[in-house]
């Protein structure tokens, strides 16, 4: 089925390698929260997949090989919430969503039917109906968001990878936009692959977590096993205190308190 | 069976309403000049082109020679270069994502000038080869222009784009100026082109150009749909399984060959592939897939409008049309720029 398999994946950003060597299976329908420091390689290993960044080694999605792909064949299989995506000036969320059909539809063709009802199906699912003639540059963050999700939606994908897709979301959106992906997931059996900052938020999106660092796996497990105090200051510089809860692993950063500021007036 | 979201949708009204516009346009340009051709007769005349009909249309021999050998020419020749200036307009627009693209200030039709004014010197005026130096010229421009822009590098914006085809639209308009100088014999015939004209000869230029922009006009309206995907930029248009490279290319190739065809017969006129999509832009909102044909349309009628000003402003003599786009282009160029910069 839709198995995601990195086999001795290597990418580099210029001469800088990004990525060294890195193997991970996520099995179909399941879900992995991919962690790390600013520059551990998260977005690489994302647009890697998603065939926006040239690799050496193998990236298969169930038996088959996306190098080998055509693009349209690619983008019908993976789907990509990026980071910051552009909204353009004027589109309407119609058409904004419509534009996940586009690996579906031959090069010389428009659209037809059976694609307007798919676009009307992600936007009634992503509670956008009534916002559906306005222009997406006009939407509130959360709006936003649910609107690129749709539109990845549209593609029908198998996987579908979110970077960083809760950034610049209040609680409670980022609340609704997770449990919103969970029950996609399951209703679809869609394999999820999740690149995110926060790692309170990650440990509680994801069942099974890679903590990237340097472009190298450096652990891999359940949220439990991956965020402890000593792995975190090891790959972030921080020291931070981890509280087991029933919901997962709570992060919280220790600021030292000792250390007088240099802008209190002395005596 | 669904209908389509309406908003984003070629509609009917303003599609018969640039039809109209275009109507009105041919209508006002033929039966405008020296020559005195009332409206009815024009019409009696047109219908009894229609195979199997005859009807008379009253004109004297002379009538109907200003009007099929004179006029109406004349006015095709303004339909075809402004439709094609609009819709090569709108192209670059969507290809670059630059709302200030135009085949004048991407240095396009200047290089297009280039290549047309070697192929006069040499004697080439008039034949097939004509357009293909446009083309070849507007090509090489077309290029370099983005190039440079490309070397502009990291913070790229609208600017730069443009910033480009300016350096490169005044080099070539340099190299045209000088090869036109050095040929003292044409210089006349180079001189009243490059400010802009529809005189014609007939209907010879009406069939010089008309494939080449049918071809170019075919392959952008058939992109219309691609341009609305690239609007969310390179990647994303790639993760969406769109061969960005290959639309791009299509494009380009074609708003070019429509451009190089322009001004093979009708010199360099500016601002046509600003003003015509953006109008259609305020009017019926920013998907490709209306501006496009709209522009198509828009464009033809625009550009006859022109002319009809450019011939009575100052009657019994001429302007050059370029004047005329240009004084509505320049405020339309001020506008878009305090837009785009709103726009970050």
């Amino acid at each position: 089925m839709s198995t995601v398999r990195l086999h001795n994946v290597t990418a580099a950003f210029g001469k800088r390698p990004v990525l060294d060597d890195l193997s991970l299976t996520v099995p179909s329908g399941g879900s992995l929260a991919v962690i790390g420091p600013n520059g551990a390689g998260k977005s690489t290993l994302l647009n890697a997949i998603a065939g926006l960044v040239a690799y050496h080694g193998e990236i298969s999605v169930g038996t088959t090989p996306m190098r080998a792909m055509a693009r349209s064949t690619r983008a019908r299989l993976v789907a990509l919430v990026p980071q910051s995506p552009l909204f353009p000036a004027g589109m309407t969320v119609f058409d904004y969503v419509l534009l996940g059909r586009t690996p579906h539809i031959p090069y010389w063709r428009s659209e037809g039917a059976a694609d307007v009802a798919i676009t009307r199906m992600s936007i009634k699912a992503l509670d956008l109906s009534d916002l559906e003639d306005r222009s997406v540059d006009t939407l509130s963050g959360g709006e936003r968001q649910r609107a690129v999700l749709a539109r990845a939606l549209t593609q029908k994908p198998e996987v579908l990878l979110l970077d960083e897709p809760t950034t610049g979301l209040d609680l409670g959106h980022q609340q609704t936009f997770l449990e919103l992906v969970e029950s996609i997931r399951h209703e679809r059996g869609t394999t999820v692959i999740s690149a995110i900052h926060d790692l309170t938020v990650a440990a509680r999106c994801a069942a099974e977590m890679v903590l990237l660092s340097g472009g190298v796996v450096a652990a891999t497990g359940s949220p439990a096993t991956v965020i402890t105090e000593d792995l975190v200051r090891r790959h972030y510089g921080a020291a931070v205190e981890v509280i087991a809860t029933s919901g997962g692993p709570v992060v919280v950063p220790l600021v030292d308190q000792t250390t007088p500021s240099t802008t209190e007036p002395t005596k | 069976m669904i209908a389509p979201a309406a908003s984003q949708r070629l509609r009917p009204a303003p599609a018969m309403a640039a039809f109209a516009m275009l109507a009105v346009a041919a209508v006002v340009s033929v039966i405008t000049g020296a020559a005195d051709l009332p409206v009815r007769g024009v019409v009696l005349e047109v219908v009894d082109r229609i195979p199997l009909l005859e009807v008379d249309s009253g004109f004297t021999a002379r009538q109907r020679d200003v009007l099929w050998q004179l006029r109406a020419p004349r006015m095709v020749i303004g339909a075809v270069v402004g439709a094609a200036l609009a819709v090569a307009g709108a192209a670059y627009q969507g290809v670059f994502r630059n709302p200030l693209a135009d085949p004048y200030l991407l240095g396009v039709a200047a290089g297009a000038g280039l290549g047309a004014t070697l192929a006069i010197i040499t004697g080439l005026a008039s034949t097939p080869l004509l357009p293909a130096a446009a083309f070849a010229g507007a090509l090489v421009a077309v290029i370099v222009t983005y190039g440079l822009a490309k070397l502009g590098g990291a913070g790229r914006t609208t600017a730069t784009l443009i910033l480009a085809g300016v350096a490169v639209a005044s080099f070539f308009t340099a190299l045209q100026t000088y090869v036109q100088q050095t040929s003292s014999d044409t210089v006349r015939e180079v001189f009243a082109w490059i400010l802009g004209r529809l005189a014609t000869f007939g209907w010879s230029e009406v069939l010089l150009v008309v494939p080449f922009v049918a071809v170019s006009a075919a392959v952008i309206v058939a992109h219309r749909r691609h341009l609305d995907v690239l609007a969310v930029g390179e990647g994303e248009a790639a993760a969406l399984g769109l061969d960005v490279g290959r639309v791009r290319v299509l494009v380009v190739l074609a708003a070019t060959l429509a451009t190089a065809a322009a001004v093979a017969v009708a010199g360099l006129i500016g601002f046509v592939g600003i003003i015509v999509p953006h109008a259609v832009r305020l009017l019926t909102g920013a998907s490709y897939r209306v501006i496009v044909p709209l522009s198509l349309v828009g464009g033809a009628a625009f550009l006859v409008f022109a002319d009809i000003a450019a011939r009575t402003i100052v009657s019994p003599a001429e302007l050059p049309i370029g004047v005329i786009t240009a004084f509505f282009g320049a405020p339309f160029f001020a506008m878009i720029l305090a837009r785009s910069r709103g726009a970050g």
